[in-house]
């Protein structure tokens, strides 16, 4: 169950970096960080958990940010990728994980595996072989 | 706006004295409704601080209760931090925090209840 609403929360002690765990209990990502919609008051509101490499990059920043970046951007077919994004409306509940309503297949979030399974492990002999 | 925007930004008061970076973001469940989620978490104010680590530890909240000696260094660590309610930013540009209040008006961060997962 979500919690009662006017809970009060830390965003990078208690949000940050959290596991995400999709509506049939499987791993989809971490929490690399938060979007943030302002309001007509001023006020601003999460509306987005930004997940893997593309959001991870810009949170590291110096050399290790920058290169995975451009790794993600590299292995994007988009010109100017955006990061993984999860809409907050899709979440069940925040604990010691963040527990999603939606599966996995549905969202967008191993894109890098995805495409390592396809350039490189189809490719070794036998790998067609191999459970999912 | 994305939370890492806000993380670790220096934070300035009204006569540009800085009070170290944004250590967290203090949010509230009380803004528009998001899907299954419910009432979405909206930015309530900020925890400022010029040590890293004392806001990491956890050990500022209540209900935890720490080794005396780790209590102490926690508490000598986070003496400092402030907390900046939402209301008082001004402007967020280049990792950098302007607000309208002076740094001595503000009060230290209320510890908020538990951990997360305890309540569970």
């Amino acid at each position: 169950m979500s919690a009662p609403a006017g809970r009060m929360l830390d965003a990078a002690f208690e949000l940050l970096d959290r596991q995400i765990i999709d509506g049939d209990g499987n791993h989809a990502g971490k929490v690399d960080d938060l979007e943030l919609t302002p309001l007509e008051d001023g006020s601003f509101v999460v509306t987005a958990i930004l997940s893997g490499p593309g959001a991870l990059g810009g949170r590291l920043g110096g050399r290790l940010g920058t290169a995975a970046a451009s790794i993600f951007a590299r292995l994007h077919p988009d010109e100017d990728p955006d990061p993984v994004r999860l809409s907050f409306g899709v979440v069940r509940e925040l604990g010691p994980q963040v527990r999603l309503t939606t599966s996995r297949h549905h969202l967008d979030v191993n894109r890098f595996e995805h495409w390592v399974r396809d350039r490189f492990i189809a490719r070794i002999p036998g790998a067609g072989h191999a459970p999912e | 706006m994305r939370l890492s925007d806000l993380l670790g930004a220096e934070v300035v008061d009204r006569d540009g004295r800085s009070l170290g970076r944004v250590r967290d973001v203090r949010l509230v469940q009380d803004g528009p409704i998001q899907g299954t989620f419910g009432a979405g978490l909206r930015i309530e104010g900020l925890v400022v601080g010029r040590v890293a680590v004392a806001s990491r530890l956890g050990y500022d909240r209540e209900g935890v209760e720490a080794p005396w000696l780790v209590a102490r260094i926690a508490r000598v660590l986070s003496r400092d931090s402030r907390h900046v309610p939402w209301s008082d930013v001004v402007r967020v540009a280049d990792r950098r925090v302007e607000l309208a209040c002076r740094g001595d008006e503000l009060l230290a961060p209320t510890p908020l209840r538990h951990l997360p997962g305890a309540e569970s």
